[in-house]
């Protein structure tokens, strides 16, 4: 019996273990600096617990097998053993907190926006983007050529007329807000978007950006990306907003400069 | 073969820490009156129940104290406005209260069971008076229009005073039950838990309504 | 009144007043004040409710892999939810939502604490009952009143809430945002009123542990089982309290229109939300107040178990004592400073994020502990490969499975992928749902016999544990998978998103269904294995079935009315006396001192 469950846990240890080395199931290729920071500190901490859980199931199933055995004797009387005790105790703990160390350069990258904007140091050339999540769709509003969103107002909304957030057009800074489905930006800017949400909660996730973001109505969430991959990727919402939670996604199109400027004067066109 | 050691024999930490010898549940016959009665470690049994008790109930108005704090802080819709001055009242008569509870102590500590059946006739009237000064409270801030929903800052204030008033309703229903027990033959020891448990207990609402003042004053 | 056999293993009682024995079936069996009694309620309260709450996870996983299947008798049961038998996406959602609350509230909190603590905390610190009995009670039939409002939300206009069993705003606070009736308000009430209960059943654990304990048993002799079920009612005395004022919280705004979660200008298909400035996370952040204590709650009394039992079929004493009491109560603190990490993609402040990180990790050290020191438990000993011994080795490894992807979603920066995604749920169901579910089988094929005075089948319960042991890996494993390509949760198809079809998502879906088929049938297998024991089982006629130390062991299987016949044991020793050397037996009973089987004294309770 010992034998056995020994050989059950060691033959579940591999079969778990064996895709996450082959890669079977993989995260598609991030597309930024920052998602391949954040892969480096997934593959770090893979390795770490991945010989933690090998060496932890290991052990497991050999004391089972070698303690399960017919054996002559009485069972050992010993209490513990402070020094080995201590000694996991504190490998645990550098461990765990090296690891959370070690991802907190990462961390404060991805989320820091507000200082560094603060601090001044946000990039000079960039686009604004505001999305806004609504049951079951993602609306994209860009600030248009003046660079400056239009006031909005819940009054104004209509989903029909493709006002779907509330701009206000009679307002000089609202005339020219561009309101797409899909989000285009050119590859290689720096991109920021403002999250919102007219209702519930939803959550901005694109996975080749490897970030993602509540968007809470109420509240203005910020995420910052850099892509450097022209492609079309899919915005999936990952937090539960209702019946069609499923199927709210929209995509973010990374595109070179040049399609970009055409894409955004040909939304400009439909305005007038 | 069962060995029998005599107590001498033992290892030295037999004595526990608090634990000692079990007692009888309360519904036991000797609780009823029988002449080995119950055991007078049953007070403090009662009174560390409502010790711990205390700890659950902290926590329910500590969440709805961070709540307060972090909806006010939040938005800008926050309106406060002037407590209804029968809460002074109300203060008083719950003060008062706490003082002839402790009377009715007095009377149970020296044995007189006559003293010991009025103040607690009295502490629960005065928690009877108490709650209808709340009730007067709600009435007064409904006169001038300040109704439940109508904003965070009502809101929490029915909320709390309610919550408040429930568990002081909890208190009053104690006090008749005590009020029940002294009526019948029971055994001194239970007697004993069970004013003793409600006393605490009372002195508790007692503290929590003031904090619950103060935090009405200070972060309306 | 029979008297009461006294064991041989007691050295010594002190005679305290016995109290009758109630007569009449109603005060015997439904209204009973018999911490026993109330005990087995609570264990076949969480063995309706852990079928109902498998039943849920069934048709969850059936609408992933065949939406468009009509099950016939869905159609009949639910005709809205599921027309012609077709559930429909929010249908999926409603199911996925009740088995949650199933599970967590009617399942994983009541079993371990108020059925198997409920039955053995009283025997294993030498007392007659809880110190309120009739408290105890009442904990538990307000527990059951919860259980019915919960499934009332079933069958009533809008059928049951679909937004979760974390109920998050404005999703769950604006009827209007799900198009469903009281379903969502029932749900509410449920809880509010389980929070009660719990909290009335913590008090009673907490004052029991405290002041009950038989002479001579000093917190540090405490069997393990006790001290996780008095961290755990600790937990619980703190976490439901707030849970109950978030719940109120949450019921006013839906149904007296006041402004506590819902935020102004919301606009609901169109139409504009009549709130104002109330603030979602607030909700948030009162839930996981008690939501992450709550994952102890749930796997504590499991540890607890798990501890006892490897001591017990290893022949040896609990390695560490001290430490692993130490880890629980680390556990239990830490489990009330890292919250915030269910929250680490709500927008909340990166700095207050990247301390609930810290904290968080420092879980995984009292966690390594106490595996290290299971293991070390087994190591030296003469394993028994009893049922109750399989279900307990399976726990380890259930947890340490469980508990290290725990590493991954404690990073804030890898939660930012991971968050929301299948990996959590591979995380959270291997080590809160199944580890804290072999914790209660373990539990039950060990206590059965004291508690009905008949033994499990050991065949079917071997078998049910390797079918099962493989099954739930087989199941959750692969959720990893989905988890990195990666599969929201809370989809009820695959089809909204074009990625999951071409990664393979649906192999693993159709793989973890089939796995889930297989093992939730092998479970009805445990049911009649559990249920034909109870009539036919092999007798249990000695106190003592399996050379255990503890005080439950030194009595009749079953135990009479009030447990040791209006007497109480003296402790002598730890709670984990096995293999003493120069011993002539390989067990030493906490109330033996007989010093002709037993030379050398007693530790002094490590």
């Amino acid at each position: 019996m010992g034998l056995l469950l020994a050989i059950a846990v060691w033959a579940i240890t591999l079969a778990i273990s064996i895709p996450f080395v082959t890669q079977t199931w993989w995260m598609p290729e991030p597309i930024t600096a920052l998602g391949r920071e954040i892969d480096s500190t997934f593959n770090f901490t893979l390795i770490f617990t991945g010989i933690i859980f090998l060496l932890a199931q290991a052990a497991l199933g050999y004391t089972v097998w070698r303690f399960g055995r017919k054996s002559e004797g009485p069972a050992s009387d010993t209490h513990g053993n402070n020094r080995l005790e201590l000694l996991w105790t504190v490998a645990a703990a550098a461990i765990f907190l090296g690891l959370t160390l070690y991802g907190y350069t990462v961390w404060a990258e991805t989320r820091f926006i507000d200082q560094r904007q603060q601090a001044g140091k946000q990039p000079e050339n960039r686009i604004v983007v505001e999305i806004t999540g609504q049951q079951f769709v993602w609306n994209m509003r860009y600030a248009g050529a003046d660079n400056e969103f239009g006031p909005t107002d819940i009054s104004l909304i209509d989903d029909a007329a493709g006002n779907p957030v509330g701009v206000d057009r009679g307002a000089p800074a609202g005339k020219d807000d561009i309101m797409v489905p899909e989000m285009r930006v050119p590859v290689n800017m720096d991109v920021e978007v403002l999250l919102k949400s007219k209702d519930v909660l939803h959550n901005f996730f694109v996975p080749e950006l490897r970030i993602k973001l509540d968007t809470v109505p109420g509240l203005v969430g910020k995420l910052e990306f850099k892509p450097d991959k022209e492609g079309k990727y899919e915005i999936v919402c990952s937090e539960l907003c209702g019946l069609g939670h499923y199927k709210m996604r929209s995509f973010l199109h990374v595109v070179s400069q040049e399609e970009y400027d055409a894409w955004i004067a040909e939304q400009a066109s439909y305005l007038f | 073969m069962p060995a029998t050691l005599t107590e001498a024999e033992a290892p030295p930490r037999l004595e526990p820490g608090r634990g000692g010898f079990v007692t009888l549940p309360p519904e036991s016959e000797g609780d009823r009156g029988g002449p080995d009665g119950g055991d007078p470690r049953l007070a403090q049994r009662y009174r560390l129940a409502v010790w711990i008790g205390m700890g659950g109930i902290v926590m329910f108005f500590a969440a709805l104290t961070s709540a307060m704090i972090v909806r006010e802080g939040l938005s800008g819709d926050w309106q406060p406005f002037a407590l209804p001055p029968v809460l002074y009242a109300s203060t008083a008569i719950l003060l008062a209260s706490s003082w002839t509870v402790e009377r009715a102590r007095t009377g149970l500590r020296e044995g007189r069971t006559g003293p010991l059946r009025r103040w607690v006739n009295v502490s629960a009237a005065l928690g009877l008076a108490f709650l209808a000064c709340q009730l007067l409270g709600w009435q007064a801030l409904a006169e001038r229009g300040i109704y439940l929903a109508s904003n965070p800052a009502n809101s929490f204030y029915y909320l709390l005073t309610a919550a408040h008033g429930a568990h002081l309703a909890g208190g009053v229903a104690a006090l008749g039950y005590v009020w029940a027990r002294l009526r019948g033959r029971g055994a001194w020891p239970t007697r004993e838990a069970a004013v003793e448990a409600t006393a605490l207990y009372w002195h508790f609402l007692d503290v929590l309504w003031i904090y619950i003042l103060g935090l009405l004053l200070i972060w309306r | 009144m029979t008297e009461v056999q006294v064991s041989p293993e007691v050295a010594e009682y002190t005679e305290v007043h016995r109290h009758p024995e109630p007569k009449s079936f109603v005060w015997k069996y439904i209204f009973s004040i018999d911490h026993k009694v109330i005990g087995i309620q609570y264990i076949l309260l969480a063995l309706v409710a852990v079928f109902v709450g498998m039943g849920l996870s069934l048709l969850v996983r059936l609408r992933l892999v065949w939406p468009d299947q009509s099950i016939p008798l869905l159609g009949q049961l639910f005709p809205v939810g599921a027309p012609d038998g077709v559930m429909t996406p929010e249908f999926y959602l409603a199911m996925l939502t009740m088995h949650g609350t199933v599970m967590v509230f009617m399942v994983l909190t009541t079993a371990p604490q108020g059925g198997f603590g409920n039955y053995f905390l009283p025997i294993q610190i030498g007392a007659a009952d809880m110190a309120f009995p009739r408290l105890n009670m009442l904990s538990f039939w307000t527990t059951f009143v919860s259980f019915l409002l919960l499934m009332a939300a079933f069958f009533v206009e809008g059928g049951a809430p679909m937004t979760g069993w974390t109920g998050y705003p404005p999703l769950s606070a604006v009827p209007e945002a799900t198009v469903q009736g009281i379903g969502q308000d029932l749900w509410i009430a449920s809880i509010a009123t389980f929070c009660i209960a719990s909290l009335l059943g913590a008090l009673n654990f907490i004052v029991t542990t405290l002041d009950l304990r038989a002479k001579g048993l000093t917190m540090m002799r405490l069997p393990l089982t006790c001290w996780t079920w008095f961290v755990t009612a600790i937990l619980g005395l703190l976490a439901f309290g707030v849970l109950l004022a978030a719940g109120v919280l949450l019921l006013m705004d839906r149904n007296v229109g006041t402004s506590f979660f819902v935020p102004a200008g919301l606009v609901v298909s169109d139409k504009v939300i009549d709130h104002s400035g109330g603030s979602p996370i607030l909700w948030q952040h009162l839930f996981w107040f008690f939501g992450h204590p709550e994952v102890y709650i749930a796997i504590l009394p499991g540890m607890g178990v798990t501890s006892h039992v490897l001591a017990t079929f290893a022949r040896r004493t609990v390695f560490g004592y001290k430490a692993m009491v130490l880890a629980v109560l680390a556990i239990g603190i830490l489990g009330f400073v890292v919250w915030g990490h269910h929250m680490f993609v709500s927008g909340m402040s990166p700095y207050s994020a990247f301390v609930f990180s810290v904290l968080t990790m420092c879980i995984g050290v009292p966690s390594a502990i106490k595996t290290f020191n299971w293991i070390g438990t087994m190591w030296g000993g003469k394993i028994r490969f009893t049922s109750p011994m399989l279900y307990s080795i399976g726990f380890v490894s259930l947890f340490v499975s469980g508990g290290l992807s725990g590493i991954f979603l404690g990073q804030p920066t890898i939660d930012l992928f991971f968050h929301d995604t299948y990996f959590v749920v591979a995380h959270f169901h291997l080590i809160m749902g199944v580890a804290a579910i072999f914790g209660m089988f373990a539990g039950l094929t060990f206590w059965f016999p004291k508690m009905f005075g008949r033994f499990m089948d050991e065949r079917l319960s071997k078998i049910h544990f390797w079918v099962t042991f493989t099954g739930v890996y087989a199941v959750f494993g692969p959720m990893h998978f989905l988890g990195l390509l990666p599969h929201p949760r809370r989809y009820a198809e695959i089809t909204g998103v074009d990625y999951l079809g071409t990664t393979g998502a649906a192999d693993l879906h159709m793989f973890i269904t089939v796995a889930a088929v297989l093992t939730i049938l092998v479970q009805f297998l445990f049911l009649y294995n559990f249920a034909g024991s109870l009539l036919r089982g092999a007798v249990c006629k000695e106190d003592n079935p399996w050379e255990a130390t503890t005080l439950e062991w030194a009595i009749p299987s079953p135990p009479p009315h009030d447990n040791f016949g209006g007497k109480v044991p003296h402790v002598y020793r730890g709670a984990y006396d096995f293999s003493l050397s120069g011993a002539k037996r390989d067990f030493a009973m906490q109330c033996n001192n007989d010093k002709a089987v037993f030379p050398a004294p007693p530790a002094a309770g490590d």
